[in-house]
């Protein structure tokens, strides 16, 4: 950044419109500005500060436009402040131009407008802003590198002071970008967090192990049960055809043969019948489970029924069918309570649906009644929209039907009872009958058939024992399949998320892994930056110290100036003047840094070539510092701009800056006293030349 | 000088063992924040872009890789 010129407007004591040009000249690359206490230096340094960034360090900052452009304004009337630097960067011109509208309103001055333009030409030549200008300015100077470039010379001995090393450590991370890596590395700290929370989410629960074993066990139960059930059936089927061999012994043998035919016939007969009795059963399920809540709403019918009679005996014209009103209002809030209605539209406040319903009230009844008289029924307003009618139809029906299906549904379930009744009544005498052929065989005079009804009788309760342990494995099947794939669905779900834990664990130690690079490389760095940076300042400082002493930056970024010949490296205790320079040489050597990590590819800070522009370089120094100053002031940077009082300025100061001042600038104050004219205070710049022929400087500014 | 001398060796071994290219990693964080920085004025949602960077690099199933050419 190079500095070519400011206009100033209408800002602090600068009245209208003034301009200066700064040198730009490599021989000579000083630009003074002469005032006096008062005379707007300082305020010329802020208007700089306040351009490029809208900052304004004067006492009563919003007291800026100045006095006599105020006293000028009537009411209502519009007067401006601007501030516009011209300056180039990287081979490109830019503009920038910062400005205030205010307004008078009665007594009060009111800001009614603020802009920041910054203009450049582009590679065609034609005149382009960038899209964002606060942030383009920025990206050229960080706003909170200014302080480094843009300074009260009075106040910098700060810097070397202990106070001075948060603003040392600071400057230092800006300009190099550590600043950027530190918030990286909280970045990746936030990073860690959310694969922290991730992992802890899915590490919750997934005990595969204990899942494992559960299954395990599970598995055995099922095979068990499923090797019993296998037994069982294997025994069945056995039991089966040795009953069936007895049969056919009995069907053959003579003194058996009727009764074991009789016999057969019975248990075809006793299967029918429990087959009958399961239908039945099925039957009667069904009808209760279709047609059971008649039962339940027969009464309510009833009620309303009467209620509509009731109605219609009471008179006032009205007859059998027309609903009362009372049951209108109780229908019309409960639709509203429910939120819906019966049409299906949802009744929210202020909806056309909701204001339908609410205003359906005994009027509309009463319209409703006489258009239905009419036999238009159902034209009138009613709930929802037009549904009325045809829902009162439906009721009607319903509740004329369900007193109508209650007594059907009563009917059919009394007969369905009935005959499932009868069917185990048959089938109690079928197996009494059944008995009784046992008995009659047990009773026979035979040996062999007795033997034989003996042998059936054993494998019939063989047989019933081995049903009843089948039907014991069935259901013990069933619940070891539910426990297993209740488990094994755990199981699954356990493993997916150990497997999901697991990859969020190991991006976890990824981005730990990061952050620990991060912080290394910020160690490194800041370690190569320290001494980049000392290296810088022992180059400045030579432009400036007394022979054999050395500044450097110390581990503790403390700005330290020791003796070369200390061989115990102690402080040379600094006086105000020697802190001054020190922090001098501290802000050249960031100078410096700033022109050569400029053609780097630097992540944040892009680097360049910043001018020095600072308000009272000399005001506490002693000759012998001011010489040292003047010297060293204009290798400090490419373009240094000093404004200075006329004392500061004669002397030393003006014989050691003489050949290197490119432009002069004096800043006339107009006051009552020097011009009984002049009814405001104002300031103007005047350019106020070297004097020609070289180093010659005049007696008046410390000349010979 | 140079920009960041630490960068070109440690934080490059050290998450090689994750099969991600630690030092592009590093730089993409660094150069996240501060473009961050620049365009919105901080670092929000860097966190989450560097997650998601470390969730490409680190998959659950063998997928392909950015090529890691800090390898030369």
């Amino acid at each position: 950044m190079t500095l070519h010129d400011l206009t100033i407007h209408n800002f602090r004591q600068y009245y209208g419109s003034q301009r200066l040009v700064f040198s730009k000249s490599a021989s000579r690359n000083v630009t003074i500005i002469l005032g006096e206490n008062g005379e707007g230096k300082t305020a010329l340094l802020n208007a700089i500060k306040w351009c490029f960034y809208g900052v304004n360090d004067l006492p009563f900052p919003e007291r800026s436009l100045n006095e006599r452009a105020e006293a000028e304004l009537v009411d209502g009337g519009q007067a401006k402040i601007s501030v516009a630097i011209t300056f180039e960067d990287r081979q490109c011109v830019y503009t920038a131009i910062r400005e205030e509208l205010f307004r008078k309103s009665g007594k009060a001055l009111i800001r009614v407008e603020h802009k920041f333009y910054l203009r450049y030409l582009d590679e065609a030549g034609a005149e382009n802003e960038p899209f964002n200008a606060e942030y383009a300015i920025r990206s050229i100077l960080p706003e909170n590198m200014h302080a480094y470039f843009f300074f009260d010379g009075e106040r910098i001995d700060a810097l070397s002071k202990k106070e001075g090393t948060e603003g040392i450590k600071s400057a230092i991370k800006i300009i190099l970008g550590l600043e950027v890596i530190e918030r990286a590395i909280g970045c990746a700290g936030d990073a860690c967090e959310l694969f922290r929370k991730e992992f802890s989410d899915r590490n919750r629960n997934a005990d595969t192990a204990r899942l494992f074993q559960f299954l395990e066990q599970d598995r055995k139960l099922l095979a068990n049960a499923l090797e019993r059930k296998e037994t069982l059936d294997g025994a069945h089927l056995a039991l089966t055809a040795q009953k069936e061999a007895v049969y056919q012994e009995l069907k053959i043998n003579e003194g058996a043969k009727e009764l074991q035919a009789h016999r057969e016939t019975l248990e075809a007969h006793i299967a029918a019948l429990t087959k009958s009795i399961g239908d039945a059963n099925a039957d009667l399920r069904e009808l209760i489970s279709k047609s059971a809540y008649t039962a339940f709403c027969g009464r309510l019918a009833e009620r309303f029924l009467s209620l509509t009679e009731k109605y219609e005996a009471d008179g006032a014209g009205a007859r059998a069918g027309d609903i009362p009103p009372h049951f209108y209002t109780a229908v019309r809030e409960c639709l509203i309570e429910r939120g819906q209605c019966i049409c299906g539209a949802a009744l929210h406040e202020g909806s056309p649906a909701y204001e339908a319903v609410k205003g359906f009230d005994a009027h509309a009844l009463g319209r409703d009644a006489e258009e239905r008289r009419g036999g238009r029924a159902g034209a009138g307003a009613g709930i929802g929209t037009g549904a009325e009618a045809s829902w009162r139809a439906h009721v009607f029906s319903a509740m004329d039907g369900a007193a109508r299906r209650k007594s059907a549904f009563l009917a059919r379930a009394e007969a369905l009872s009935l005959r499932k009744r009868q069917l185990i009544e048959t089938r109690g005498e079928a197996i009494e009958e059944l008995d009784a052929v046992a008995g009659k065989l047990d009773a026979q005079a035979s040996k062999n058939i007795r033997e034989l009804e003996a042998r059936r009788k054993k494998i019939e309760e063989e047989l019933n024992d081995t049903l009843k342990k089948q039907t014991y494995v069935e259901l013990d099947i069933r619940q070891a399949r539910e426990t297993f794939e209740k488990h094994e669905k755990e199981f699954d779900r356990a493993q997916a998320n150990n497997a999901k834990a697991e990859l969020a664990k190991k991006r976890l130690e990824a981005a730990q892994t990061l952050q620990k690079a991060l912080e290394g490389y910020l160690a490194d760095s800041t370690r190569v930056v320290h001494q980049t940076l000392n290296e810088s300042i022992t180059a400045v400082y030579g432009n400036f110290s007394k022979k054999g002493y050395f500044a450097f930056i110390d581990e503790n970024f403390r700005l330290t100036v020791v003796k070369t010949s200390d061989e115990a490296g102690r402080d040379v205790p600094m006086s105000q003047g020697e802190r001054q320079i020190a922090s001098l040489c501290f802000i050249g050597a960031l100078v410096k840094i700033a022109r050569e990590i400029v053609s780097k590819d630097q992540l944040f800070f892009h680097g360049g070539v910043f001018p020095i522009v600072m308000d009272s370089p000399f005001g506490a120094l002693d000759h012998d510092h001011k010489e040292r100053v003047g010297q060293g002031m204009p290798q400090l940077a490419e373009q240094v701009v000093l404004l200075i009082s006329r004392t500061q300025w004669a002397g030393e100061v003006a014989r050691t800056l003489a050949t290197r001042v490119g432009k002069r600038y004096k800043l006339v104050n107009h006051n009552a006293k020097n011009d009984p004219e002049a009814k405001y205070e104002y300031t103007e710049i005047v350019e106020y030349p070297m004097p020609e022929g070289g180093p010659h400087i005049p007696a008046s500014e410390g000349g010979a | 000088m140079n920009e960041y001398p630490m960068a070109d060796q440690a934080p490059r071994d050290a998450l090689k063992a994750y099969g991600a290219p630690t030092y592009e990693l590093a730089r993409f964080s660094v150069l996240e924040v501060a473009r961050h920085l620049k365009e919105y004025g901080g670092e929000r949602g860097v966190p989450n872009l560097i997650a998601k960077k470390i969730r490409d690099l680190i998959r659950e199933e063998p997928g392909p890789r950015a090529p890691d050419t800090d390898d030369e």
